[in-house]
C-alpha cells in the first residue's frame, strides 16, 4: 500500500463535478464540524459542532506495519460518522473511502496523492478555490450564518459561486459575458428559477440579459415583472427580498399575481457617481421563482447583497471599457476621414511663373472642412481656390469631397469660373440640406498678373500692394454655395502687380482664440501682412504662424486654419 | 450659455426669441427643428428675434438659412429681427443680407408681413 505522505479529502458540495472541493491532509490533526473554530467547516444540519477528527498514525493499532496512515475518529457526533455506509467510531482510511457526516449528510472522499483526483478540476479556477481559500472564506462568511440554518447543505457551493464570480470579475471583457457570470452566480446562490440584469439607459432601467437556472438565455420578451419592485429598488437603493412567499403591498401587484410568483429578490447594482461620492444605481439584479426560493437564509441575502456590490463595480468598469472602446472607434474613423481630407489637398504646389505660392493648412483634431486646390485650365492661367465647408467631422469631410469633385468636373468642361460656381451651387443645393454650405474664394490670374476673383460668401481676401504698402480687401460678392439654388456668381477684376501678395484665408485664422477667448482678429492679420509681405511670401508665412502661435499659446484650436499666399515675383 | 428658444404670438406672427450661442454642437439644430415643426403645423409667418444671441458661427448661419428655406418651401416667410454686430458682420461677409428681410423694430417687423 502506498505511503500517504500527502492525501486529499474531497468534499462533495453538490451533485456535479464542479462542486468537488479538495482539502489536502498533512500530518496535523484535522477537526471537521459546524463550529467556527474547526479546520473543515461544514454548515449542514446533520453535522455536529465538532463532528469528526482525522489524524495521522505512524503505527496503527490494527496493523503496525501498515503505517503511516490517516485515521478518522468520530467525536461522539449526534448523527454519526459513516464510512462506506457503515457507522464507525474509528476507521483507517483507504483510497476511495466515502466518509459521511450523518447518514444523509455531507460526503467526503479520501484519496492519496495530490494528483489522484485532480482531473476533475483542471481549470485555473482551481487556484482560486484551493481548499485553504475555501476554508478561509467559509470561516469568514460563517460568522454571519444563523445558528440553525435550515438549508446549510449547499453553503459551500454558494460561497464558491461568489468566489467563482471573483475569479471572472478580473477577466470581464464583454458586457454579455459579465452579465452571464453575475446571473449564474446569483442563481446559484439563491436557487431562483430566473435571473435578469437591467441597466440604466436614458434614465430608465431596461433589460440587459436574462438567464434561467439551467443556463438558458431568456429574451427581453420573457422579462415582465413587477414594475413596483424595480421602482422601489431603483428609487431607494435598498434590496428587496420576498422569499417566503410574496407579502405586503406587492402581493396585490397584478404582474406578480399574474406570473404566479412565489419569490422575488431584487437588488441594486451601484457604482460611485462621477460627479459626487454618492452611490448611484446603474443596474438592477432581479431574481424570481414560481417556487419558494428554497434557501434564502440570512447568509444568502448577505451573499447576494455582496455579489450585487461586486457586480456594481464590474458594471462601472465595463462602462469605462465601453466608453474607451467607443472613443477608440471614433478616433479610428476620424483618422480615416483625416486621411481622406488630407488626400484632397494637392501634393505639390504648381509652378506658375511669375508667381510664388505658399499654402498652409492646419486641420483641427475634430476634422473641419477647409480645403484648397489649384486647377489647371487651358490658357496657362493660374487658377486657385480656398474653401471652408460648414460643420465639422465626417459630414464636413464628405461635403468637401463632393464640392471638390464637382468643381473639378465643371472646370474640365472648360467653362468660365462663374458658370462653374453656378453649376456647383445648384448641385450642392440638391445634394445637401440647406444648413450645410461652402464658402469659397476662387482666383484666376494670367502671367501678366491680370485676372479676376469670385467669392462665394467667403471672408474678404487681402491684397498687399507693393507700390503703396497698403492692404486692400477683396469682399464677397455672392452668397455661400449650397444655400439657395437661385444664387449666381459674378467675377470681379483682379490685378496682381510685381511685389503684390494675395492672401486668401479661412476664418479659422482670424477667429483663432487664446485662452481668454479673444480672437486673433482681422486687424492683427492685416498688420502682419503690412509688415511682413514686403519681404515675400515665405517670410509672411513664417511671421503669420509665429504671431498666431504666440497669440493662442497652445489654446485648443477650434477650427481649421488655412491660408494661401500668392506673390508676384515678376 | 447654450441656445434657448422661446415662442410667442404677436398678431398672426410667431416670434421666436433666440438667446445664447448658435454654434455647431450647442443645440443649433433647435432653430431648424422648431421652424420645421411650425411649418408642418401650417405657420406661415415667423420672426426670428436674434437680439439676445451672444455668438454665432458659420454653422449657426446655416441654421438661419435652413429656417428660411423651410418656410419658403412651405409657402411662408421667415424674417430676422434685432441683429447683434456679430450676426450683422457674418450676414455682410456672406452677402446673406441680400436674401434675408432684416428688421430693427419688432412692431415694424410684425406689420411688414
Amino acid at each position: 500500500m502506498a505511503k500517504p505522505e500527502s492525501a486529499v479529502l474531497w468534499i462533495e458540495t453538490s451533485e456535479n463535478q464542479e462542486g468537488r472541493e479538495r482539502f489536502p491532509l498533512s500530518g496535523a490533526e484535522i477537526v471537521i464540524g459546524r463550529r467556527s473554530d474547526v479546520d473543515i467547516l461544514l454548515t449542514h444540519p446533520l453535522v455536529s459542532r465538532q463532528h469528526a477528527r482525522i489524524i495521522r498514525e505512524e503505527r496503527p493499532a490494527e496493523d503496525p506495519s501498515a503505517g503511516p496512515v490517516f485515521v478518522v475518529l468520530d467525536l461522539q457526533s449526534s448523527h454519526g460518522t459513516w464510512v462506506n455506509d457503515v457507522r464507525v467510531d474509528r476507521h483507517v482510511l483507504r483510497p476511495g473511502d466515502r466518509i459521511r457526516l450523518g447518514q444523509q449528510g455531507v460526503e467526503l472522499r479520501y484519496s492519496e496523492g495530490e494528483e489522484s483526483r485532480a482531473g476533475s478540476r483542471t481549470d485555473t479556477a482551481t487556484s482560486m478555490l484551493e481548499a485553504a481559500g475555501i476554508e478561509r472564506a467559509a470561516r469568514r462568511l460563517a460568522s454571519v450564518l444563523p445558528e440553525e440554518s435550515t438549508e446549510a447543505h449547499s453553503e459551500l457551493e454558494k460561497i464558491s459561486c461568489l468566489l467563482d464570480f471573483h475569479y471572472y470579475f478580473g477577466k470581464a471583457f464583454s458586457a454579455e459575458k459579465t452579465f452571464q457570470h453575475i446571473l449564474k452566480s446569483a442563481l446559484g446562490i439563491s436557487g431562483a428559477e430566473r435571473g435578469f440584469i437591467l441597466r440604466k439607459q436614458r434614465g430608465r432601467f431596461a433589460y440587459a440579459l436574462g438567464l434561467d437556472h439551467l443556463g438558458n438565455l431568456l429574451s427581453e420578451s420573457e422579462f415582465h415583472t413587477s414594475g413596483s419592485v424595480v421602482d422601489r429598488v431603483a428609487g431607494g437603493g435598498q434590496p428587496v427580498f420576498m422569499t417566503q412567499g410574496i407579502h405586503g403591498e406587492l402581493a396585490g401587484s397584478e404582474s406578480i399575481v399574474a406570473m404566479n410568483l412565489r419569490a422575488v429578490a431584487c437588488l441594486p447594482l451601484e457604482a460611485l457617481s462621477q460627479e459626487s461620492d454618492a452611490a448611484v444605481v446603474t443596474g438592477i439584479l432581479y431574481l424570481d421563482s414560481r417556487k419558494h426560493m428554497h434557501s434564502l437564509s440570512g447568509l444568502d441575502e448577505k451573499l447576494l447583497t455582496r455579489l450585487a456590490g461586486e457586480a456594481g463595480h464590474v458594471l462601472e468598469k465595463l462602462e469605462m471599457v465601453v466608453t474607451l472602446a467607443e472613443q477608440r472607434r471614433i478616433e479610428q474613423e476620424l483618422a480615416i476621414a483625416e486621411e481622406t481630407q488630407r488626400s484632397l489637398l494637392p501634393r505639390s504646389l504648381p509652378q506658375a511663373e511669375p508667381f510664388h505660392i505658399r499654402a498652409f493648412c492646419r486641420p483641427t483634431r475634430q476634422l473641419g472642412g477647409d480645403f484648397y486646390d489649384f486647377i489647371s485650365v487651358q490658357g496657362g492661367e493660374l487658377t486657385g481656390l480656398l474653401a471652408d465647408v460648414s460643420g465639422k467631422g465626417i459630414p464636413a469631410a464628405l461635403l468637401s469631397s463632393l464640392t471638390l469633385g464637382a468643381l473639378n468636373m465643371e472646370f474640365r468642361s472648360s467653362r468660365p469660373p462663374n458658370e462653374v460656381l453656378n453649376g456647383v451651387n445648384k448641385l450642392l443645393c440638391i445634394k445637401t440640406p440647406a444648413h450645410r454650405f461652402v464658402t469659397l474664394f476662387l482666383f484666376q490670374v494670367g502671367p501678366d498678373g491680370k485676372g479676376h476673383f469670385i467669392s462665394a460668401g467667403h471672408n474678404p481676401a487681402y491684397l498687399f500692394r507693393a507700390a503703396s504698402g497698403a492692404v486692400e480687401e477683396l469682399p464677397s460678392g455672392g452668397i455661400p454655395l449650397g444655400m439657395f439654388p437661385f444664387a449666381t456668381y459674378q467675377p470681379v477684376a483682379l490685378e496682381l502687380n510685381p511685389g503684390d501678395v494675395l492672401v486668401v484665408y479661412s476664418d479659422g485664422l482670424t477667429e483663432a482664440e487664446n485662452e481668454a477667448q479673444e480672437d486673433f482678429g482681422e486687424e492683427r492679420v492685416r498688420s502682419i501682412i503690412r509688415e511682413a509681405a514686403p519681404r515675400g511670401a515665405e517670410h509672411l508665412e513664417t511671421k503669420l504662424l509665429g504671431e498666431l502661435d504666440g497669440f493662442t499659446q497652445g489654446a485648443a484650436q477650434t477650427d481649421d486654419i488655412t491660408f494661401l499666399l500668392i506673390e508676384n515675383r515678376g | 450659455m447654450s441656445l434657448k428658444l422661446n415662442s410667442r404670438l404677436v398678431d398672426d406672427v410667431t416670434v421666436l426669441d433666440v438667446s445664447g450661442r448658435i454654434t455647431l454642437g450647442e443645440g443649433s439644430s433647435v432653430i431648424r427643428d422648431t421652424v420645421h415643426d411650425l411649418a408642418a403645423k401650417g405657420t406661415k409667418k415667423i420672426l426670428l428675434n436674434l437680439g439676445e444671441v451672444t455668438y454665432i458661427d458659420s454653422s449657426g448661419i446655416g441654421e438661419l438659412v435652413s429656417g428660411y428655406t423651410t418656410m419658403a418651401n412651405a409657402g411662408g416667410t421667415l424674417k430676422l429681427l434685432g441683429l447683434t454686430k456679430r450676426v450683422k458682420d457674418l450676414l455682410q461677409i456672406t452677402k446673406l443680407y441680400t436674401v434675408f428681410d432684416v428688421h430693427e423694430d419688432e412692431a415694424h417687423a410684425v406689420r411688414s408681413f
